[in-house]
């Protein structure tokens, strides 16, 4: 994925729309946005920068998983099998993006009332989307989308079409060549992690 | 020997019960074994495994029908030999598995499996005293001489520890997230129990009380070598736990800004 920091208003579509997408727990983002000020007066300037699991190419948390729950599946994106989580927490320690969460307990977004339709939906769902207490859970690029053909969430609801889907590998991708031509980077890769989310400086 | 397996079955059984009890789903902790190869977690669950196992098997030779096998000196000699390696394995990969955070300075510093291990050893020293005091006290023999060699290594050992913490801390304040995480100790939430709890009482008291121990009358020894291997095993207990507790993630730096990742992600 490239996220182009130059098109990014912030107005926290991509938050709500992958929330909408994966029925995430109260409290649980697997998309958030950063929001920070740079520069000095009069030349500061906001700077919008979305955060989603990089699903690094060396995952450090694909390694730390002592049960095989956190994999890399063949397209590249890593992936928690709930079934298989016993809730270590190891993978939170060495993730070096602050990408997972462990659900100590599933968040009501009303806790003095009931289950609204949207949570009482979401207990009949399977896969990533039926989120369970005592494992971790992160950003799937909504792998279930993907498979379909279909672009992820945040990607499809992105008003300023900020985001783009892509295969890295094939460097005649329309990825792959913004990548190129806008100079995009990486956050931190001097870890070596070598994640999937590039971002076009703002 | 034997006392040591009475004391150290049931003690590493019980680790392990709260490393189970610790975890999101405890039912499902056998799967901690699948990925040697590459997770701590999983090397580590192995070595307790292993630990357990040739430990019981050692202590099984004393029980009939196994009784017989005693005669047998490379058996046992083999069996404490890998109880030595396995013994060993889990003093050193607490330190290694914390170490393998690379995101939290505090934890990745080589130091850090040094000091868990020299902890772990003058733990191991002071137990194996109560141990042998508790045995000669039970028997109605004289206190055996080593006691005294061990009261010293267990000195040696705390001053080889309290070095290896100020190399460790020195180490750790090279970087802004380390040096948050070092002034939690030094001065910050969890500095009562890092001073009064961790230095006073489970080094620096354990220290002269094996000081003393070679110049005070027999019935005081005992009274000395107990409050040493107490003391010092709630200090290795809580030595471990302001280190979780202190360990910070670095910062993402990004486009001039800092993302700061928050305390339990």
């Amino acid at each position: 994925m490239v996220i182009d920091l130059k098109k990014c208003i912030g107005c926290d579509s991509c938050t709500v729309s992958c929330r909408a997408e994966n029925f995430t727990p109260a409290g649980v983002f697997w998309n958030r946005v950063f929001k920070f000020e740079v520069g000095k007066y009069p030349h500061a300037k906001l700077v919008s920068l979305p955060l989603i699991c990089m699903h690094c190419k060396n995952a450090p948390c694909v390694d730390a998983c002592p049960t095989g729950a956190t994999h890399k599946r063949d397209d590249g994106i890593v992936v928690v099998d709930y079934d298989k989580c016993m809730g270590c927490k190891y993978c939170i320690a060495v993730c070096p993006y602050g990408e997972r969460y462990f659900n100590s307990q599933l968040g009501q977004y009303y806790p003095e009332k009931p289950l609204t339709a949207y949570e009482q939906f979401s207990k009949q769902l399977n896969g990533s989307k039926h989120h369970m207490i005592g494992v971790v859970e992160k950003c799937t690029f909504c792998a279930d989308r993907v498979d379909k053909g279909q672009e992820p969430a945040c990607v499809k609801s992105c008003v300023s079409n900020a985001r783009t889907f892509g295969d890295l590998d094939d460097p005649n991708s329309q990825i792959s060549q913004l990548i190129a031509m806008k100079h995009a980077v990486q956050l931190s890769p001097e870890l070596g992690t070598d994640p999937s989310v590039y971002y076009i400086p703002p | 020997m034997r006392t040591g397996l009475w004391l150290g079955i049931p003690l590493v059984i019980a680790g392990a019960l709260f490393l189970i009890w610790d975890l999101g789903e405890p039912t499902r902790f056998t799967k901690a074994l699948s990925r040697p190869r590459t997770s701590w977690i999983s090397r580590g669950s192995w070595i307790l495994i292993l630990l357990l196992a040739v430990s019981v098997a050692l202590f099984g030779l004393w029980i009939w029908p196994f009784t017989m096998l005693e005669t047998l000196p490379n058996l046992i000699m083999a069996l404490e030999g890998l109880i030595v390696i396995f013994a060993f394995g889990t003093m050193v990969y607490t330190g290694l598995l914390l170490g393998a955070s690379k995101p939290i300075p505090f934890w990745s510093m080589p130091t850090l499996p040094i000091l868990f291990t020299v902890s772990a050893t003058a733990a191991g020293l002071k137990t194996s005293s109560l141990v042998l005091m508790v045995s000669s006290l039970m028997q109605g023999t004289p206190i055996p001489e080593i006691l005294g060699i061990l009261s010293r290594l267990v000195v040696v050992f705390i001053a080889i520890e309290i070095g290896v913490l100020v190399l460790h801390l020195w180490g750790t304040r090279q970087t802004e997230t380390g040096e948050f995480s070092s002034n939690r100790l030094l001065s910050g939430e969890l500095a009562l129990q890092f001073w009064a709890g961790y230095v006073a009482l489970g080094l620096a008291i354990p220290a002269i009380a094996d000081v003393a121990v070679s110049s005070v009358p027999i019935g005081f020894e005992a009274m000395l070598v107990l409050i040493a291997a107490t003391l010092g095993l709630i200090g290795g207990l809580l030595l471990r736990l302001i280190v979780v507790y202190a360990g910070a993630k670095a910062p993402v730096p990004a486009f001039g800004g800092l993302y700061i990742i928050p305390e339990n992600m």
